[in-house]
Protein backbone atom coordinates (compact mmCIF):
# COMPACT_ATOMS: atom_id res chain seq x y z
CA UNK A 1 0.00 0.00 0.00
CA UNK A 2 1.29 3.43 -0.86
CA UNK A 3 1.48 5.51 2.29
CA UNK A 4 0.50 8.61 0.28
CA UNK A 5 -2.92 7.19 -0.53
CA UNK A 6 -5.77 8.49 1.56
CA UNK A 7 -7.81 5.49 0.53
CA UNK A 8 -7.12 2.28 2.40
CA UNK A 9 -5.11 3.91 5.18
CA UNK A 10 -5.02 1.60 8.21
CA UNK A 11 -7.48 -0.65 6.41
CA UNK A 12 -6.23 -3.50 8.59
CA UNK A 13 -7.52 -1.65 11.67
CA UNK A 14 -10.40 -3.54 13.20
CA UNK A 15 -13.17 -2.07 15.27
CA UNK A 16 -14.32 -3.19 18.68
CA UNK A 17 -17.68 -4.91 18.44
CA UNK A 18 -19.60 -2.81 20.95
CA UNK A 19 -23.37 -2.58 20.92
CA UNK A 20 -24.75 0.75 19.69
CA UNK A 21 -26.31 3.01 22.30
CA UNK A 22 -30.07 2.62 22.13
CA UNK A 23 -33.02 4.98 22.00
CA UNK A 24 -36.30 3.29 22.90
CA UNK A 25 -39.44 4.65 21.26
CA UNK A 26 -42.99 3.65 22.06
CA UNK A 27 -45.96 4.54 19.89
CA UNK A 28 -49.11 4.35 21.99
CA UNK A 29 -52.03 4.40 19.60
CA UNK A 30 -55.76 4.65 20.16
CA UNK A 31 -57.63 1.90 18.27
CA UNK A 32 -61.06 2.54 19.80
CA UNK A 33 -64.02 2.19 17.45
CA UNK A 34 -64.12 5.89 16.65
CA UNK A 35 -60.59 5.67 15.16
CA UNK A 36 -62.00 3.43 12.38
CA UNK A 37 -61.78 4.38 8.72
CA UNK A 38 -59.55 7.24 7.61
CA UNK A 39 -57.84 7.83 10.96
CA UNK A 40 -56.58 4.28 11.51
CA UNK A 41 -55.68 4.04 7.81
CA UNK A 42 -53.60 7.23 8.13
CA UNK A 43 -51.88 5.89 11.26
CA UNK A 44 -51.00 2.63 9.48
CA UNK A 45 -49.65 4.48 6.43
CA UNK A 46 -47.68 6.88 8.65
CA UNK A 47 -46.04 3.98 10.48
CA UNK A 48 -44.77 2.66 7.14
CA UNK A 49 -43.15 6.05 6.46
CA UNK A 50 -41.88 6.15 10.04
CA UNK A 51 -39.99 2.91 9.40
CA UNK A 52 -38.62 4.18 6.10
CA UNK A 53 -37.31 7.41 7.65
CA UNK A 54 -35.71 5.52 10.57
CA UNK A 55 -33.94 3.22 8.13
CA UNK A 56 -32.67 6.08 5.93
CA UNK A 57 -29.78 6.67 8.32
CA UNK A 58 -27.75 3.63 9.34
CA UNK A 59 -26.79 4.98 12.77
CA UNK A 60 -30.38 5.97 13.63
CA UNK A 61 -31.66 2.57 12.47
CA UNK A 62 -29.16 0.75 14.68
CA UNK A 63 -29.89 2.90 17.72
CA UNK A 64 -33.68 3.00 17.48
CA UNK A 65 -35.64 0.40 19.43
CA UNK A 66 -39.31 0.68 18.52
CA UNK A 67 -42.37 -0.77 20.28
CA UNK A 68 -46.04 -0.24 19.46
CA UNK A 69 -48.88 -0.37 21.99
CA UNK A 70 -52.50 -0.23 20.87
CA UNK A 71 -55.27 0.63 23.28
CA UNK A 72 -59.01 0.70 23.43
CA UNK A 73 -60.55 -0.04 26.83
CA UNK A 74 -57.56 -2.36 27.24
CA UNK A 75 -53.92 -1.95 26.23
CA UNK A 76 -51.79 -4.46 24.30
CA UNK A 77 -48.19 -4.59 23.06
CA UNK A 78 -48.64 -5.27 19.34
CA UNK A 79 -44.94 -4.91 18.57
CA UNK A 80 -42.36 -5.45 21.30
CA UNK A 81 -39.07 -3.53 21.11
CA UNK A 82 -37.52 -4.10 17.71
CA UNK A 83 -34.34 -2.61 16.31
CA UNK A 84 -34.95 0.06 13.67
CA UNK A 85 -33.21 -2.04 11.03
CA UNK A 86 -35.83 -4.80 11.52
CA UNK A 87 -38.89 -2.62 12.10
CA UNK A 88 -41.98 -3.93 10.29
CA UNK A 89 -44.97 -1.65 10.91
CA UNK A 90 -47.98 -3.45 12.36
CA UNK A 91 -51.38 -2.97 10.74
CA UNK A 92 -53.92 -1.80 13.31
CA UNK A 93 -57.68 -2.02 13.17
CA UNK A 94 -60.19 -0.14 15.33
CA UNK A 95 -62.64 -1.50 17.85
CA UNK A 96 -63.80 -1.00 21.46
CA UNK A 97 -63.86 1.82 24.00
CA UNK A 98 -61.11 4.07 25.39
CA UNK A 99 -58.95 3.90 28.49
CA UNK A 100 -55.73 5.96 28.82
CA UNK A 101 -54.31 4.87 32.15
CA UNK A 102 -53.90 1.21 31.13
CA UNK A 103 -51.96 2.31 28.05
CA UNK A 104 -49.73 4.73 29.95
CA UNK A 105 -48.98 2.19 32.67
CA UNK A 106 -48.12 -0.49 30.09
CA UNK A 107 -45.85 1.91 28.19
CA UNK A 108 -43.96 2.96 31.32
CA UNK A 109 -43.63 -0.68 32.33
CA UNK A 110 -42.14 -1.89 29.03
CA UNK A 111 -39.80 1.13 28.85
CA UNK A 112 -38.47 0.43 32.35
CA UNK A 113 -38.04 -3.27 31.55
CA UNK A 114 -36.18 -2.35 28.37
CA UNK A 115 -33.85 0.03 30.21
CA UNK A 116 -33.08 -2.67 32.73
CA UNK A 117 -32.13 -5.03 29.91
CA UNK A 118 -29.82 -2.31 28.50
CA UNK A 119 -28.18 -1.94 31.90
CA UNK A 120 -27.85 -5.70 32.29
CA UNK A 121 -26.22 -5.91 28.87
CA UNK A 122 -23.86 -2.98 29.45
CA UNK A 123 -25.56 -1.05 26.64
CA UNK A 124 -25.61 2.75 26.80
CA UNK A 125 -28.96 4.37 26.14
CA UNK A 126 -30.67 7.65 25.47
CA UNK A 127 -33.81 9.11 26.93
CA UNK A 128 -36.92 7.28 25.71
CA UNK A 129 -39.45 8.84 23.38
CA UNK A 130 -43.18 8.17 23.59
CA UNK A 131 -45.90 9.20 21.15
CA UNK A 132 -49.43 8.97 22.50
CA UNK A 133 -52.35 9.41 20.11
CA UNK A 134 -56.07 9.45 20.87
CA UNK A 135 -59.23 10.72 19.20
CA UNK A 136 -61.43 10.99 22.19
CA UNK A 137 -62.39 10.95 25.76
CA UNK A 138 -61.33 7.93 27.89
CA UNK A 139 -64.77 6.97 29.16
CA UNK A 140 -63.34 3.75 30.64
CA UNK A 141 -60.94 5.60 32.95
CA UNK A 142 -61.86 6.80 36.38
CA UNK A 143 -60.43 10.11 37.55
CA UNK A 144 -58.21 8.52 40.17
CA UNK A 145 -56.49 6.14 37.74
CA UNK A 146 -56.02 8.90 35.20
CA UNK A 147 -54.54 11.23 37.82
CA UNK A 148 -52.13 8.53 38.99
CA UNK A 149 -51.05 7.84 35.39
CA UNK A 150 -50.50 11.58 34.91
CA UNK A 151 -48.38 11.69 38.09
CA UNK A 152 -46.26 8.77 36.92
CA UNK A 153 -45.72 10.45 33.56
CA UNK A 154 -44.75 13.73 35.20
CA UNK A 155 -42.28 11.93 37.44
CA UNK A 156 -40.77 10.11 34.46
CA UNK A 157 -40.44 13.39 32.54
CA UNK A 158 -38.97 15.25 35.52
CA UNK A 159 -36.49 12.43 35.96
CA UNK A 160 -35.64 12.89 32.26
CA UNK A 161 -36.32 9.19 31.73
CA UNK A 162 -38.80 9.82 28.98
CA UNK A 163 -40.03 12.52 26.62
CA UNK A 164 -43.76 11.89 26.36
CA UNK A 165 -45.74 13.60 23.59
CA UNK A 166 -49.54 13.56 23.59
CA UNK A 167 -51.61 14.17 20.48
CA UNK A 168 -55.37 14.44 20.02
CA UNK A 169 -56.82 13.86 16.56
CA UNK A 170 -60.14 15.40 15.55
CA UNK A 171 -61.56 17.31 12.62
CA UNK A 172 -62.69 20.90 12.09
CA UNK A 173 -66.33 19.71 12.27
CA UNK A 174 -65.82 17.41 15.23
CA UNK A 175 -62.98 18.68 17.42
CA UNK A 176 -61.39 16.19 19.76
CA UNK A 177 -62.14 16.55 23.48
CA UNK A 178 -58.66 17.47 24.71
CA UNK A 179 -59.54 17.76 28.39
CA UNK A 180 -58.37 14.32 29.53
CA UNK A 181 -55.28 14.52 27.32
CA UNK A 182 -54.42 17.91 28.78
CA UNK A 183 -54.68 16.46 32.26
CA UNK A 184 -52.55 13.48 31.33
CA UNK A 185 -49.82 15.17 29.31
CA UNK A 186 -46.58 16.07 31.12
CA UNK A 187 -45.92 18.59 28.33
CA UNK A 188 -48.56 20.52 26.37
CA UNK A 189 -50.82 18.14 24.44
CA UNK A 190 -51.11 18.94 20.76
CA UNK A 191 -54.41 19.06 18.89
CA UNK A 192 -54.37 17.74 15.34
CA UNK A 193 -57.30 18.63 13.12
CA UNK A 194 -56.73 16.76 9.87
CA UNK A 195 -55.09 13.66 8.39
CA UNK A 196 -52.10 15.57 6.99
CA UNK A 197 -51.27 16.78 10.48
CA UNK A 198 -51.65 13.25 11.84
CA UNK A 199 -49.37 11.83 9.16
CA UNK A 200 -46.92 14.71 9.69
CA UNK A 201 -46.80 14.22 13.45
CA UNK A 202 -45.64 10.61 13.07
CA UNK A 203 -43.01 11.65 10.53
CA UNK A 204 -41.94 14.32 13.02
CA UNK A 205 -41.49 11.52 15.57
CA UNK A 206 -39.18 9.61 13.23
CA UNK A 207 -37.05 12.73 12.74
CA UNK A 208 -37.03 13.21 16.53
CA UNK A 209 -35.65 9.69 16.90
CA UNK A 210 -32.80 10.69 14.58
CA UNK A 211 -32.18 13.85 16.64
CA UNK A 212 -32.06 11.98 19.96
CA UNK A 213 -30.06 8.99 18.78
CA UNK A 214 -27.38 11.19 17.21
CA UNK A 215 -27.18 13.63 20.10
CA UNK A 216 -23.73 14.06 21.58
CA UNK A 217 -22.74 14.25 25.22
CA UNK A 218 -24.01 17.38 26.90
CA UNK A 219 -26.20 18.28 23.99
CA UNK A 220 -29.61 19.70 24.78
CA UNK A 221 -31.63 17.68 22.30
CA UNK A 222 -33.07 19.89 19.61
CA UNK A 223 -36.21 18.23 18.38
CA UNK A 224 -37.35 19.14 14.89
CA UNK A 225 -39.86 22.00 14.47
CA UNK A 226 -43.50 20.79 14.65
CA UNK A 227 -44.03 21.72 10.99
CA UNK A 228 -46.92 19.25 10.69
CA UNK A 229 -49.21 21.88 12.25
CA UNK A 230 -48.80 23.99 9.10
CA UNK A 231 -51.06 21.63 7.14
CA UNK B 1 16.22 1.56 29.61
CA UNK B 2 19.50 3.35 29.30
CA UNK B 3 20.39 6.28 27.10
CA UNK B 4 18.19 9.08 25.93
CA UNK B 5 14.59 8.37 25.13
CA UNK B 6 12.73 10.36 22.52
CA UNK B 7 9.10 10.45 21.40
CA UNK B 8 7.24 10.69 18.15
CA UNK B 9 3.74 12.14 18.26
CA UNK B 10 1.01 12.36 15.66
CA UNK B 11 -2.54 13.66 16.03
CA UNK B 12 -5.63 14.35 13.97
CA UNK B 13 -9.15 15.66 14.46
CA UNK B 14 -12.15 15.56 12.14
CA UNK B 15 -15.79 16.62 12.22
CA UNK B 16 -18.29 13.81 12.67
CA UNK B 17 -21.06 12.92 10.26
CA UNK B 18 -23.79 14.69 12.23
CA UNK B 19 -21.80 17.93 12.31
CA UNK B 20 -20.95 17.74 8.62
CA UNK B 21 -24.65 17.28 7.90
CA UNK B 22 -25.70 20.26 10.08
CA UNK B 23 -22.79 22.32 8.82
CA UNK B 24 -21.57 22.89 12.39
CA UNK B 25 -17.83 23.06 13.05
CA UNK B 26 -15.67 20.31 14.50
CA UNK B 27 -16.01 20.94 18.25
CA UNK B 28 -13.12 18.66 19.21
CA UNK B 29 -9.61 19.99 19.68
CA UNK B 30 -6.13 18.54 20.13
CA UNK B 31 -2.74 20.03 21.10
CA UNK B 32 0.64 18.48 21.78
CA UNK B 33 4.27 19.44 22.40
CA UNK B 34 7.61 17.70 22.87
CA UNK B 35 9.71 19.11 25.69
CA UNK B 36 13.47 18.55 25.76
CA UNK B 37 14.83 17.55 29.14
CA UNK B 38 18.29 16.53 30.23
CA UNK B 39 17.67 12.81 29.78
CA UNK B 40 15.68 13.03 26.53
CA UNK B 41 12.17 14.18 25.79
CA UNK B 42 8.79 14.41 27.46
CA UNK B 43 5.58 14.39 25.48
CA UNK B 44 2.60 16.52 26.52
CA UNK B 45 -0.76 16.10 24.82
CA UNK B 46 -4.38 17.09 25.34
CA UNK B 47 -7.70 16.40 23.64
CA UNK B 48 -11.09 17.98 24.32
CA UNK B 49 -14.63 17.43 23.12
CA UNK B 50 -16.79 20.56 22.98
CA UNK B 51 -20.40 20.06 24.03
CA UNK B 52 -22.79 19.66 21.13
CA UNK B 53 -25.34 22.00 22.68
CA UNK B 54 -22.87 24.78 23.42
CA UNK B 55 -22.86 27.37 20.67
CA UNK B 56 -19.12 28.12 20.88
CA UNK B 57 -17.75 24.91 22.29
CA UNK B 58 -15.20 24.71 19.45
CA UNK B 59 -13.59 27.78 21.07
CA UNK B 60 -13.92 26.18 24.52
CA UNK B 61 -12.21 22.95 23.52
CA UNK B 62 -9.47 24.84 21.65
CA UNK B 63 -8.69 27.06 24.63
CA UNK B 64 -8.82 24.08 27.00
CA UNK B 65 -6.22 21.99 25.14
CA UNK B 66 -3.91 24.94 24.45
CA UNK B 67 -3.99 26.09 28.09
CA UNK B 68 -3.57 22.58 29.47
CA UNK B 69 -0.54 21.84 27.28
CA UNK B 70 1.04 25.25 28.02
CA UNK B 71 0.58 24.74 31.74
CA UNK B 72 2.19 21.31 31.71
CA UNK B 73 5.06 22.37 29.45
CA UNK B 74 5.87 25.35 31.66
CA UNK B 75 5.65 23.13 34.74
CA UNK B 76 8.13 20.63 33.30
CA UNK B 77 10.49 23.35 32.10
CA UNK B 78 10.47 24.75 35.61
CA UNK B 79 10.75 21.40 37.34
CA UNK B 80 11.59 18.38 35.12
CA UNK B 81 10.86 16.01 38.04
CA UNK B 82 7.16 16.77 37.44
CA UNK B 83 7.36 14.33 34.52
CA UNK B 84 9.03 11.64 36.67
CA UNK B 85 7.28 11.47 40.00
CA UNK B 86 3.67 10.55 40.52
CA UNK B 87 2.77 13.15 43.13
CA UNK B 88 4.36 16.00 41.18
CA UNK B 89 2.80 14.85 37.91
CA UNK B 90 -0.61 14.56 39.61
CA UNK B 91 -0.40 18.15 40.86
CA UNK B 92 0.69 19.36 37.44
CA UNK B 93 -2.12 17.73 35.45
CA UNK B 94 -4.71 18.84 37.99
CA UNK B 95 -3.32 22.37 37.76
CA UNK B 96 -3.60 22.11 33.96
CA UNK B 97 -7.32 21.25 34.27
CA UNK B 98 -7.88 24.14 36.66
CA UNK B 99 -6.11 26.66 34.46
CA UNK B 100 -7.88 25.36 31.36
CA UNK B 101 -11.25 25.92 33.03
CA UNK B 102 -10.25 29.38 34.28
CA UNK B 103 -9.02 30.40 30.83
CA UNK B 104 -12.24 29.19 29.19
CA UNK B 105 -14.27 31.22 31.70
CA UNK B 106 -12.11 34.31 31.14
CA UNK B 107 -12.65 33.96 27.41
CA UNK B 108 -16.42 33.61 27.94
CA UNK B 109 -16.45 36.82 30.02
CA UNK B 110 -14.46 38.72 27.42
CA UNK B 111 -16.89 37.58 24.76
CA UNK B 112 -19.91 38.23 27.04
CA UNK B 113 -21.24 34.69 26.69
CA UNK B 114 -22.20 32.17 29.34
CA UNK B 115 -19.34 29.78 30.22
CA UNK B 116 -21.63 26.85 29.41
CA UNK B 117 -21.61 27.98 25.77
CA UNK B 118 -17.94 26.95 25.78
CA UNK B 119 -18.48 23.66 27.62
CA UNK B 120 -15.87 21.03 26.89
CA UNK B 121 -14.36 17.84 28.25
CA UNK B 122 -10.56 17.62 28.72
CA UNK B 123 -7.90 14.93 28.83
CA UNK B 124 -4.27 15.96 29.40
CA UNK B 125 -1.32 13.56 29.48
CA UNK B 126 2.42 13.66 30.27
CA UNK B 127 4.73 10.85 29.18
CA UNK B 128 8.41 10.49 29.96
CA UNK B 129 10.72 7.48 30.02
CA UNK B 130 9.85 7.01 33.70
CA UNK B 131 6.16 7.80 33.99
CA UNK B 132 2.92 8.27 32.10
CA UNK B 133 0.31 10.42 33.86
CA UNK B 134 -3.05 11.72 32.70
CA UNK B 135 -6.06 13.63 34.02
CA UNK B 136 -9.53 13.30 32.55
CA UNK B 137 -12.76 15.29 32.97
CA UNK B 138 -15.68 13.90 30.97
CA UNK B 139 -15.65 11.12 28.42
CA UNK B 140 -13.06 9.89 25.93
CA UNK B 141 -10.03 7.84 26.96
CA UNK B 142 -6.28 7.83 27.50
CA UNK B 143 -4.45 4.53 27.06
CA UNK B 144 -0.85 3.46 27.74
CA UNK B 145 0.66 0.70 25.58
CA UNK B 146 3.60 -1.65 25.68
CA UNK B 147 4.60 -1.95 22.03
CA UNK B 148 6.68 -5.02 22.72
CA UNK B 149 4.11 -7.32 24.29
CA UNK B 150 0.92 -5.60 23.14
CA UNK B 151 -0.43 -4.95 26.63
CA UNK B 152 -2.39 -1.81 27.36
CA UNK B 153 -3.79 0.07 30.31
CA UNK B 154 -6.61 2.62 30.33
CA UNK B 155 -5.32 5.30 32.66
CA UNK B 156 -8.38 7.25 33.79
CA UNK B 157 -12.05 6.73 34.55
CA UNK B 158 -14.63 8.47 32.37
CA UNK B 159 -17.48 10.61 33.69
CA UNK B 160 -20.74 9.42 32.20
CA UNK B 161 -24.35 9.86 33.23
CA UNK B 162 -27.29 7.48 33.01
CA UNK B 163 -27.88 8.47 29.41
CA UNK B 164 -25.56 8.08 26.46
CA UNK B 165 -25.58 11.80 25.76
CA UNK B 166 -24.55 12.91 29.24
CA UNK B 167 -21.10 13.70 30.56
CA UNK B 168 -19.18 16.18 32.72
CA UNK B 169 -17.48 19.31 31.41
CA UNK B 170 -14.67 21.39 32.88
CA UNK B 171 -17.05 24.37 32.91
CA UNK B 172 -19.90 22.52 34.62
CA UNK B 173 -17.99 22.04 37.88
CA UNK B 174 -16.70 24.63 40.31
CA UNK B 175 -13.52 22.62 40.84
CA UNK B 176 -13.06 20.32 37.85
CA UNK B 177 -9.47 19.60 38.91
CA UNK B 178 -10.79 17.98 42.10
CA UNK B 179 -13.14 15.59 40.30
CA UNK B 180 -10.71 14.86 37.45
CA UNK B 181 -9.75 11.20 37.23
CA UNK B 182 -5.95 10.92 37.40
CA UNK B 183 -4.08 7.75 36.46
CA UNK B 184 -0.48 6.62 36.07
CA UNK B 185 1.55 3.93 34.37
CA UNK B 186 5.24 3.12 34.85
CA UNK B 187 7.54 4.17 32.00
CA UNK B 188 9.37 0.86 32.40
CA UNK B 189 6.17 -1.00 31.46
CA UNK B 190 4.72 1.25 28.78
CA UNK B 191 6.31 3.02 25.82
CA UNK B 192 3.33 4.50 23.97
CA UNK B 193 0.28 6.54 24.86
CA UNK B 194 -2.91 7.53 23.05
CA UNK B 195 -5.70 10.00 23.72
CA UNK B 196 -9.10 9.85 22.04
CA UNK B 197 -12.36 11.74 22.31
CA UNK B 198 -15.73 10.10 22.76
CA UNK B 199 -16.33 9.69 19.01
CA UNK B 200 -13.73 6.91 18.76
CA UNK B 201 -14.48 5.29 22.09
CA UNK B 202 -16.80 2.57 20.79
CA UNK B 203 -14.37 1.61 18.01
CA UNK B 204 -11.13 1.65 19.99
CA UNK B 205 -12.21 0.32 23.38
CA UNK B 206 -14.04 -2.79 24.47
CA UNK B 207 -17.02 -1.54 26.46
CA UNK B 208 -18.15 -1.39 29.17
CA UNK B 209 -14.72 -2.35 30.62
CA UNK B 210 -13.03 0.41 28.54
CA UNK B 211 -10.08 -1.84 27.72
CA UNK B 212 -8.06 -1.07 24.59
CA UNK B 213 -9.17 -3.11 21.57
CA UNK B 214 -5.74 -3.81 20.08
CA UNK B 215 -7.03 -4.59 16.58
CA UNK B 216 -7.85 -0.93 16.31
CA UNK B 217 -4.56 0.40 17.69
CA UNK B 218 -1.91 -1.88 16.22
CA UNK B 219 -1.74 -0.52 12.64
CA UNK B 220 -1.33 3.12 13.67
CA UNK B 221 1.02 2.44 16.62
CA UNK B 222 3.24 0.31 14.38
CA UNK B 223 3.17 2.99 11.70
CA UNK B 224 4.28 5.73 14.10
CA UNK B 225 6.84 3.53 15.89
CA UNK B 226 8.59 2.89 12.58
CA UNK B 227 8.15 6.26 10.92
CA UNK B 228 10.77 8.96 10.53
CA UNK B 229 8.02 11.42 9.67
CA UNK B 230 5.37 11.86 12.36
CA UNK B 231 3.69 14.56 10.24
CA UNK B 232 3.03 11.99 7.53
CA UNK B 233 1.55 9.68 10.15
CA UNK B 234 -0.69 12.56 11.29
CA UNK B 235 -1.90 12.86 7.69
CA UNK B 236 -2.69 9.17 7.58
CA UNK B 237 -4.50 9.40 10.92
CA UNK B 238 -6.60 12.23 9.52
CA UNK B 239 -7.40 10.25 6.38
CA UNK B 240 -8.38 7.30 8.56
CA UNK B 241 -10.66 9.13 11.00
CA UNK B 242 -12.33 11.23 8.30
CA UNK B 243 -12.69 8.22 5.99
CA UNK B 244 -15.77 6.15 5.32
CA UNK B 245 -14.88 3.24 7.61
CA UNK B 246 -14.77 5.38 10.76
CA UNK B 247 -17.40 7.94 9.73
CA UNK B 248 -20.04 5.30 9.01
CA UNK B 249 -19.66 3.98 12.55
CA UNK B 250 -19.82 7.16 14.59
CA UNK B 251 -21.75 10.40 14.26
CA UNK B 252 -19.62 12.40 16.71
CA UNK B 253 -16.48 14.44 16.06
CA UNK B 254 -13.38 12.26 16.22
CA UNK B 255 -9.93 13.07 17.62
CA UNK B 256 -6.85 10.98 18.23
CA UNK B 257 -3.31 11.67 19.44
CA UNK B 258 -0.71 8.90 19.62
CA UNK B 259 2.87 9.01 20.87
CA UNK B 260 5.54 6.32 20.78
CA UNK B 261 8.91 6.29 22.54
CA UNK B 262 12.21 5.26 20.95
CA UNK B 263 15.95 5.38 21.57
CA UNK B 264 17.45 7.73 18.96
CA UNK B 265 20.85 6.01 19.21
CA UNK B 266 19.72 2.42 18.72
CA UNK B 267 18.39 1.98 15.20
CA UNK B 268 18.35 -1.80 15.14
CA UNK B 269 14.68 -2.15 15.90
CA UNK B 270 13.68 0.44 13.32
CA UNK B 271 12.52 -0.45 9.78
Amino acid sequence: MSMQDSVGVYDTAEFADNPEARCSIVLILDVSGSMGGLKIHTVNQAMVKFGEIIKEDSVTALRADVAVIEFDHEARVVLDFTNGTDFEPPVLSAKGGTNYSNAVNLALEIIETRKQSYRDGGIAYYRSLAYFLSDGYPEHDNDGELARAADRLKAAEDDRGIAFFCFGIGSPDLPVDMSALNNLAPRAAIELTNMEQLDGSIQWLSRSVAAVSQSQPGEAIRLPEPDYLDF
Amino acid sequence: MSGKQHWRIAAATAAGASHLRDDTPNQDAVAHRLVGVRHGQVVVAAVADGAGSASRSDEGSGIAVATAVDTVVRGIERKPAAAMREHLATSLVRDAVKRAKNEVIRHARRQSVEPRELASTLIVAIASDRLLTAAQVGDGAVVAFNLGDGTAKTLCAAHTGEYANETTFITSRTRPHRIASVGHAAGSDFDAVALITDGLQNLALQMPEREAFMGFWNPMLNDLAHSEEPDAVAGRLHAFISGERVQSRTSDDVTIAIATRYSPNSKEDEQ
